[in-house]
């Protein structure tokens, strides 16, 4: 037996299956498995099979020397259906399905009739058709589109098919009955090319089938993403109409208790001076105490609509303040006079100066400093004074409303007071506790801010917003 | 200069507020006409006979915004909006028709009445709309369209004349500190002082708004003309 580097078939056989052997336990353990994975390994194991009859018989004409060659390109032939989708009904195979059984006709042929003249060459045709329906099953698998691997595998078989016609036009003019084998130098030369061939085909096709995993879990990935993006956006459309009918419930709730019960009350003053004026007994002062009342309750409802437009609106709607250069003064002064008559005279307003323009949204302001004086006479002791100011503040460059007033119970600034539906300490302060949130939310959108300090028995609530 | 309108027009299609509106503000000694939609104020189409204007937005046919621009392209007096339209939209059209205040409702007559002065006192003088401001030659003092002087430091007033000299463009800070004092550099906190307080100060003493205003994220913008005093 001649040896190339010492090596002869027998030993090259053993790479062969040893290297067989381990691509396949790769395929197996790294590839998600497959069509294509399962063909492969099958393809292997019949080349185990297959080299087993090659590289361990010797002769001219064996039963097993055939039936190795045969079960060689029979393997090549399921190769080449790794590169397909499965489905080998479709149209776009039929030229690699063609190939593909010739180059079974070619093993056949082999295995069938071991003393076939030529059967070297059918041997060689059967490996070069095999890889040709490789290549035309590669191109043709819309599964391979795109990867790069696709392209390393496409050019080695290319090669592949190349060297083969080479050695195929090399043997041309050997003997018909020549070996399919032989143990010559050149025939072991080219078993030893034989075996680098399947390491490179082995190789190609293991970074294939890593292309692939790689693109299935980019997809998979991407289709996460898509997947979360989609759910992300549906429970925010969730929470705004979660956060609407919240606040459908909550100004129902207010126009039940806040205006409906207040409005019964008016009625019930109106009532009271209807009779009054039908007797004839009746004090000028008695009337105009009662209109005073009524029109305090008028006043409130008016202030619950508005805190609940604003609030249930323009702020929960996160719209941006509509600023113009405007005299804060005139919007303080506005607020001021949204205020009852009777409680417009605990105020003493102090104003830095009497025109003060800056940039600001002039109705929700209003509300604002409405709220805040409204809170002032609500929650300070009757007949006690309210400071209500506008600073300028030159170091900071802002703006500075604050009102000041004595305090009932301290009690109530506890806890976030500036949160929404919070009102100090429970339910004995009437209101929907909307007012302080607006405070702070109109600070907000003038990129301002909010806060109180307590002086003893004193509050001051500041509105600060830049100018 | 009248200390209130004598002559107030009223244009509501709430006929009961109006009416009320009017025997209010006619106990300040002012004569007051009120009428339901725009066109019925148009047949008369003299609107030289009212010192002041108060206006619904949402009126039939013509609306309150349209009826603006035509009183304001015909008259300088003052024009005040009432409305209880909610949102920017109602509000930047009232104005950017020629309005001089906006006050949403719920309003009451005494609100009504403390615009109505504000307003007054701002353009009861005709000047107050048709003159300018003007900065002197030596950049110390400005006077404002109806006359009030306001005296500038050397550095106001060569910030007021670099804008002046910009037209309608907004001056940067950046080119503002380099022009004025030849400072660059990224902190203008000072530059920014200066024009809070010369704001302060032009409103003090000549008791209106500034002719500049800001351009947020950029600098400073005139918002009026000024002209440079003659020679």
């Amino acid at each position: 037996m001649s040896e190339i580097l010492g090596y002869d078939i027998p030993h090259l056989g053993y790479f062969f299956v040893g290297h067989l052997a381990a691509f396949t336990v790769c395929i197996l353990s790294f590839g998600d498995r497959n069509r294509s994975t399962d063909a492969w390994v099958t393809s292997n194991i019949l080349g185990v099979l297959g080299m087993a009859g090659i590289a361990y018989t010797e002769g001219n004409v064996t039963l097993m020397s055939a039936i190795g060659a045969s079960l060689t390109v029979f393997s090549g032939s399921v190769k080449a259906l790794a590169f397909t989708s499965g489905r080998l009904s479709r149209k776009r195979y039929r030229w690699g399905n063609a190939i593909v059984l010739l180059s079974v006709l070619c093993a056949a042929l082999i295995m069938i009739f071991p003393s076939l003249p030529y059967r070297r060459f059918v041997f060689l045709l059967g490996l070069v058709l095999t890889m040709t329906a490789s290549l035309i099953y590669l191109r043709r698998n819309r599964r391979w589109a795109g990867l790069k691997q696709a392209r390393y595998v496409f050019a080695t078989y290319f090669m592949g098919i190349l060297a083969t016609l080479g050695v195929i036009a090399k043997t041309a003019f050997l003997p018909a009955d020549f070996a399919i084998v032989d143990h010559s130098t050149t025939g072991t030369a080219n078993f030893l090319q034989l075996c680098i061939a399947s390491m490179v085909f082995q190789l190609v096709f293991l970074t294939l089938i890593f292309g692939l995993n790689r693109r299935e879990r980019e997809r998979v990935f991407l289709r996460n993403s898509r997947l979360r993006e989609s759910m992300a956006l549906k429970k925010a459309i969730y929470d705004e109409t979660s956060a609407l009918s919240n606040e459908r419930e909550q100004l129902i709730k207010m126009l039940t208790h806040e205006v409906r019960q207040p409005l019964n009350t008016a009625q019930a003053a109106l009532q009271s001076i209807t009779a009054d004026v039908a007797m004839s007994e009746l004090k000028g002062q008695s009337i105009k105490s009662k209109l005073d009342n009524t029109l305090s309750v008028l006043n409130n409802i008016t202030l619950s609509i508005s805190n609940s437009l604003v609030g249930a609106t323009l702020i929960s709607s996160r719209r941006e303040a509509d600023r113009k250069s405007v005299n804060v003064c005139d919007v303080s002064q506005l607020a001021y006079l949204d205020l009852n008559a009777s409680d417009r005279t605990r105020i003493d307003l102090q104003f830095a100066q009497p025109y003060i323009y800056a940039d600001v949204d002039p109705i929700v302001l209003r509300l604002a400093l409405r709220n805040l004086l409204e809170n002032a006479v609500k929650y300070s002791p009757a007949n006690t004074p309210i400071i209500f100011k506008i600073d300028t503040d030159e170091d900071r460059l802002m703006l500075q409303f604050s009102v000041r007033n004595h305090i009932i119970d301290k009690g109530m600034l506890d806890g976030d007071i500036f949160g929404r539906n919070k009102r100090g300490v429970d339910n004995r302060y009437g209101g929907e506790g909307l007012g302080l949130f607006i405070v702070t939310e109109v600070a907000a959108m003038h990129e301002g801010t909010s806060h109180f300090d307590v002086d003893g028995n004193e509050v001051t609530f500041y509105l600060e917003i830049p100018a | 200069m009248k200390p209130f309108p004598s002559s107030i027009c009223i244009v509501d299609d709430d006929e009961d507020f109006s009416a009320f509106l009017a025997e209010y503000l006619s106990l300040r000694g002012c004569r007051c006409e009120v009428f339901v939609s725009a066109e019925e104020l148009l047949q008369k189409r003299d609107f030289g006979r009212y010192d002041f204007f108060i206006l619904d937005l949402g009126l039939p046919g013509i609306d309150g915004v349209d009826l603006t621009a035509l009183i304001r392209a015909n008259s300088s007096s003052g024009i005040l909006i009432i409305s209880g339209r909610l949102g920017p939209d109602a509000f930047n059209s009232a104005l950017a028709a020629g309005a001089d205040m906006f006050i949403n409702k719920p309003v009451r007559f005494d609100q009504v009445l403390h615009a109505t002065q504000s307003i007054w006192r701002r353009y009861g003088d005709p000047r107050a709309r048709s003159a300018s401001w003007v900065i002197s030659q030596d950049l110390t003092r400005l006077v404002s369209p109806t006359g009030e002087v306001v005296s500038l430091s050397p550095y106001e007033g060569r910030l007021l004349d670099h804008l002046r000299q910009a037209g309608d463009e907004a001056v940067s800070r950046a080119d503002l500190a380099a022009a004025v004092s030849g400072a660059g550099g990224e902190d203008h906190r000072n530059l920014d002082a200066t024009f809070f307080r010369l704001r302060r100060k032009i409103e003090r003493d000549a008791k209106q708004q500034s002719p500049f205003r800001t351009v947020h994220g950029v600098g400073y913008q005139l918002a009026e003309d000024i002209q440079c005093e003659a020679v």
